[in-house]
């Protein structure tokens, strides 16, 4: 699904990604973990399409195809999802407009027709209760005086609507109480398929709980340090990070 | 006094202003940039209009494309000014508890004497140059304790004219309420300066809702002038939304001559080629525990222009005052400007009085939040121009003029979905 080969990053002249090597297979669930300041958000923004890093070195392919030239819509109508740690507020435009339209961009982009007014409401309705969404949410402005959870949520709520085949879930747990990670995590669990993938970026363990991953990448200054099975994020709840940097 | 009695009085004293006025323009004549109050507007447009405008012939309107027109807006209660002169053929008859006359067939004699013309700008030259050649003025006078539910609509026409020089005078009757929509339609492809001027009379404890669309063609310059005075207890609120035209000037005024008033100016600017703007607001506080809101949000694309000053005047009487003014812009290409300047005169010492003035960019990162959920970045754009508009568009009361004034952004804006 996504494929990661020697990429390097650098901002204002900065390295800050050095070497990143990455295979994510459909079906699978990738956590990357890490200090602060490693390079998780800056490698999850890449991937995504954020302009303001130059790729000095390396690809990232999306299905076999290099998606480095495409700009973050383009991606976005290949099917790679970035979920915010801290998402926009758009006043004025509402949760249902706004993930209409989003819907219907991919379509056009990949040749087809608008989704019809019915299929769509009953998709927002299948997918707001799944996560628990009340329907007066839908119809407030995107993310306008949401609470961390709320924000949360609708980030989940769009990623279940556009049904991407890669997620990346960007700190999707900071600002989450114990509840509303729970309904989450459950919301991606449900989403998990044969045919898509997920990579989970945290700096905590406690997702991990929830959103059990296959793989766990350490990232520390650039580079992917460690890789392992679930059992490592334990570890490296129980230990931190420092035995591994040291 | 017998209804032709009545005319004469009436024009005399029209006239005589007229008279009054041509003396005071031929010393004073039009502003330049030396002026203060004019030095960042273009006067190239202008200047030759005005000179065009010496051998400026009657011309003939098309009477059953206006019909047409009107038919289409679908609006139930319209006023109809056709180069400048109120049509009382096209406007609605009788619209409910309103009076509605030319300036020469005004029935209430007495207070159209007293309030024409005593609250015009006498050091602006355009509204001497309007007070001289006004023609068939709009007097409306808004009965006492009347509430209207329905909108009323004033269209200004124009069609093959260099200068054409609408007037109005409003007064509002005790503890009446109403709500004004003006808009301008240039008809031909001729470029056309409009100077545009209007008195209105807030009476106590009444309501004025004036919202002004001013979406007219490239060939059209507007130069606004209005004056709004209050008295006590009445609430008079002024929505300028400027998204046409080739150049805009709206020299607005408030004068709270009553305690207890509120004054609310609220505009949205999107301009973007050569468009420009220039929004200037005067709220001159006289009385005791009055307030003032004013927010103005701008986003300027190509080589688009932008002028804000905002000046409030607070007399030493006006003690208890609350005023509050915020002017935001966006800019979004290299070459559009703004220029902005707040300006607050105080002589009371117990009032509250904020300013706030930013100019900037859209944030990379909203941009590449919406870009990341497919949006593609022109569009991404717009929805971030529209949520900056937001504020200001939601304190239109009335929701059909809410949803009409967002479908004229997002077409200005060319998005392509409902909000």
């Amino acid at each position: 699904m996504l494929k990661v080969v020697d990429l390097h990053a650098e901002i204002e002249g900065n390295e800050i990604l050095k070497g990143i090597n990455l295979s994510i297979n459909a079906g699978e669930v990738h956590a990357i973990m890490g200090p602060n300041g490693a390079g998780k958000s800056t490698l999850s923004n890449i991937i995504a399409g954020k302009e303001d890093y130059e790729i000095t070195q390396g690809d990232i392919q999306l299905l076999g195809e290099s998606i480095l030239e495409d700009s973050p819509e383009t991606r976005a109508h290949k099917g790679v999802f970035l979920s915010f740690q801290y998402p926009v507020e758009i006043p004025g435009v509402t949760v249902t407009n706004f993930i209409k339209t989003a819907i219907n961009q991919s379509r056009k982009a990949n040749g087809l027709a608008e989704m019809p007014a019915n299929e769509m409401l009953k998709l927002i309705r299948e997918k707001a209760e799944m996560l628990g969404i009340k329907k007066d949410f839908l119809s407030r402005s995107l993310n306008e005086g949401f609470s961390g959870g709320e924000k949360k949520r609708n980030e989940i709520f769009q990623m279940a609507m556009l049904n991407p085949k890669l997620a990346i879930l960007d700190e999707t747990d900071s600002g989450l109480d114990i509840d509303a990670l729970r309904i989450v995590a459950n919301g991606v669990n449900t989403l998990k398929n044969e045919n898509n993938a997920i990579l989970v970026i945290t700096h905590y363990q406690r997702l991990l709980d929830y959103i059990v991953p296959d793989f766990v990448h350490v990232l520390a200054d650039g580079k992917i340090i460690k890789s392992g099975s679930k059992d490592l994020a334990l570890e490296l709840e129980e230990k931190g990070y420092d035995w591994l940097t040291q | 006094m017998n209804t032709h009695d009545t005319i004469s009085e009436i024009s005399d004293f029209i006239q005589q202003k007229q008279r009054e006025a041509n003396a005071a323009f031929s010393t004073l004549g039009f502003p330049t940039k030396k002026h203060e109050d004019w030095k960042y507007v273009s006067f190239k447009a202008i200047s030759s209009l005005l000179e065009e405008n010496q051998e400026n012939e009657p011309h003939f309107i098309d009477i059953s494309l206006i019909q047409e027109i009107l038919q289409e807006k679908q609006t139930k209660q319209n006023i109809v000014f056709l180069n400048g002169n109120f049509s009382s053929d096209l406007s609605t008859k009788n619209i409910q508890s309103c009076s509605i006359h030319s300036f020469h067939k005004s029935a209430n004699i007495v207070d159209f004497q007293r309030l024409y013309n005593t609250s015009i700008d006498n050091g602006n030259g355009f509204c001497l140059y309007n007070t001289a050649s006004v023609s068939e003025g709009l007097y409306m006078e808004i009965e006492s304790n009347f509430v209207s539910k329905e909108p009323i609509f004033i269209y200004f026409f124009h069609h093959n004219s260099s200068v054409v020089q609408p007037r109005i005078l409003l007064t509002l009757g005790k503890n009446s309420q109403v709500s004004c929509v003006e808009t301008h339609i240039n008809l031909s492809n001729k470029l056309v300066l409009e100077n545009a001027v209007m008195e209105c009379f807030v009476g106590e404890n009444a309501q004025l809702s004036w919202t002004k669309i001013q979406n007219d063609t490239n060939n059209s310059v507007l130069i606004d002038s209005t004056f709004i005075t209050q008295s006590k207890n009445s609430t008079a609120k002024v929505s300028t939304i400027s998204t046409g035209n080739k150049q805009i000037r709206n020299s607005l005024h408030f004068f709270q001559k009553g305690t207890n008033c509120n004054s609310i100016l609220n505009g949205i600017s999107i301009l973007d080629k050569e468009q420009e703007v220039d929004n200037h607001t005067v709220v001159h506080h006289f009385e005791l525990n009055c307030e003032s809101h004013e927010l103005y949000r701008g986003i300027y694309n190509d080589f688009s222009h932008g002028i804000f000053n905002g000046k409030v005047l607070v007399e030493k009487e006006a003690q208890k005052l609350n005023a509050y003014q915020q002017n935001n812009s966006i800019l979004l290409s290299e070459n559009a400007s703004i220029d902005a300047k707040p300006q607050l005169e105080i002589f009371a010492d117990d009032v509250k009085c904020s300013h706030g003035c930013t100019i900037g960019q859209f944030d990379d990162d909203a941009l590449f939040y919406l870009q990341t959920r497919g949006i593609p970045k022109a569009e991404a754009q717009a929805l971030l121009t529209i949520a900056f508009v937001n504020e200001v568009l939601e304190q239109i009361d009335n929701e059909e003029l809410q949803s009409e004034i967002s479908e004229i952004i997002s077409k200005k804006l060319n998005l392509q979905f409902d909000l």
